[in-house]
């Protein structure tokens, strides 16, 4: 049992989300009284195994968790939360929507339930709706690096790349190390036509990552457009010709390399991607 | 349109495999028919980007010139299970495929039967300008639409039921790594 809920608190700690073991180990702690016996984390293991009940299903767990925390909480919007991811899982989306909502108008600067709130919005098919949640809720929580994701994913649903890039400027200057971000934020631009950041990014990416394979098609991708491109006004800023010259060949090098390494791709893979760097 | 095993198969596996996203690919053909002959799976997230989207469709045309083929088609799945309306950025792909090859379709996946008998395409046809459901496909009452073996929503019902989505890669999966053989996919075939 101390294993069980010393696996259990490791769990929280990393916020891993690893529901079919919570409710494995947390099932029996629950079930059989002994999670009473860890004092002041018993209720931190009711919530935890509470969520992962919704997410494995398990109806009847759930309630109990959340049943138990009711008596020690009343009305705590913890638990209350709790409720309306329990009716969420039931499909009852509008009655959850109005829990959160009241738990907002309590205090508009829950982070639990805004969350939530934006999800459900956006279960619910009201993308604007939830951007203007999610907008509301980085007002107040503006270093949250993942509502600026999530931000630019609503965005992206909607098209709305300018918008897009900003969130993904912020979520750089929040975690300006992940490679992910910059090539994200590389591939917003790239679609807004802006061949020459995107460059950089996608450039910022292979620096990052070494032989980043996503990277090195971006990089090759923005070069070749730069190259047929007229020369831009704006000469200063832009890249020469021989530097995109030298960014296109040492791409190519590298992904020549990655593909012509015995066993590296299918035969398939192989040919195709040889052929497109040669048409490029 | 008939769709062989495999080309009902693949966009259903990508579809399983990612079943929290949006996920989307293209249909291929023979050059001189339109028997629907295999399925490639482009991505699962970001689908709303265009860099990668044209890697993926200048390699799948690539892949088709050196094997006899053509794009004929494409395939989305929405996030939602009980969402089937077809994206603004499918319809731009679809009628992009549609400027090329007049023939083109596409389809987007009823997410609720895909793990059932029923068949789970939705085809839509470009007409007058506007993307529109091809009524009673895969019925007697429409020749546009139809399955090569008529058991396959059986059969690949069972095999994704058994795991089988797990086997199948898209263009997102290779740019990860390129090992992940997305054009062909012979592990699901």
């Amino acid at each position: 049992m101390v294993n069980a809920a010393k696996v259990l608190q490791d769990l929280r700690a990393s916020a891993e989300r690893k529901p079919d073991v919570v409710v494995r180990l947390g099932k029996p702690l629950i079930d059989s009284g002994a999670v009473l016996k860890l004092d002041a984390d018993a209720w931190l293991v009711y919530e935890q195994v509470a969520i992962a009940a919704l997410d494995m299903g398990d109806d009847a767990l759930a309630l109990k968790c959340i049943q138990a925390l009711e008596t020690k909480f009343p009305g705590s919007p913890r638990v209350r939360r709790l409720q309306g991811m329990q009716l969420e899982a039931s499909g009852k989306l509008a009655e959850a929507g109005l829990i959160y909502k009241a738990i907002l108008e309590e205090d508009e600067t829950n982070v639990l339930a805004s969350k939530r709130q934006v999800m459900l919005l956006r279960a619910m098919g009201l993308p604007s709706e939830a951007i203007s949640a999610l907008v509301k809720y980085l007002d107040i929580n503006y270093t949250d690096f993942e509502g600026w994701l999530q931000l630019a994913d609503l965005y992206l649903d909607e098209l709305m790349y300018a918008q897009a890039a900003f969130c993904m400027e912020e979520v750089l200057m929040l975690q300006p190390q992940n490679h992910i971000f910059h090539l994200k934020y590389a591939e917003i631009l790239y679609t807004q036509d802006n061949f020459q950041l995107a460059l950089k990014q996608f450039c910022r990416v292979v620096e990052l990552c070494r032989d980043h394979v996503r990277g090195l098609y971006g990089i090759k991708m923005c070069a070749s457009r730069l190259l047929k491109a007229a020369p831009s006004k704006d000469a200063a800023a832009a890249t020469s010709h021989e530097d995109l010259e030298a960014m296109d060949l040492l791409a190519t090098e590298r992904l020549i390399a990655l593909y012509g390494a015995p066993g590296a791709a299918a035969e398939s893979s192989k040919v195709a991607a040889t052929k497109w760097i040669e048409i490029q | 349109m008939k769709f062989s095993h495999k080309a009902y198969l693949k966009p259903l596996a990508h579809a399983t495999k990612y079943p929290t996203g949006p996920v989307n690919g293209v249909f291929l053909a023979e050059t001189d028919s339109t028997n629907v002959v295999d399925a490639v799976p482009f991505f699962h997230f970001w689908g709303t980007l265009t860099p990668m989207l044209e890697v993926a469709m200048t390699q799948v045309d690539l892949h088709c010139k050196a094997n006899g083929l053509r794009i004929i088609g494409y395939y989305e799945a929405n996030e939602r299970l009980e969402d089937e309306a077809f994206s603004l950025v499918g319809q731009k792909i679809a009628s992009q495929i549609h400027h090329v090859n007049p023939e083109a379709f596409a389809v987007v996946i009823k997410n609720k039967n895909i793990i059932s008998d029923e068949v789970a395409f939705l085809p839509y046809q470009l007409k007058e300008g506007q993307w529109r459901v091809s009524k009673d496909a895969f019925t007697d009452k429409n020749a546009g639409f139809s399955l090569e073996n008529s058991s396959s929503p059986t059969v690949v019902a069972k095999a994704l039921r058994g795991g089988l989505g797990e086997k199948l890669a898209d263009f997102d999966n290779h740019l990860e790594n390129i090992k992940e053989d997305w054009l062909t996919n012979k592990a699901v075939v």
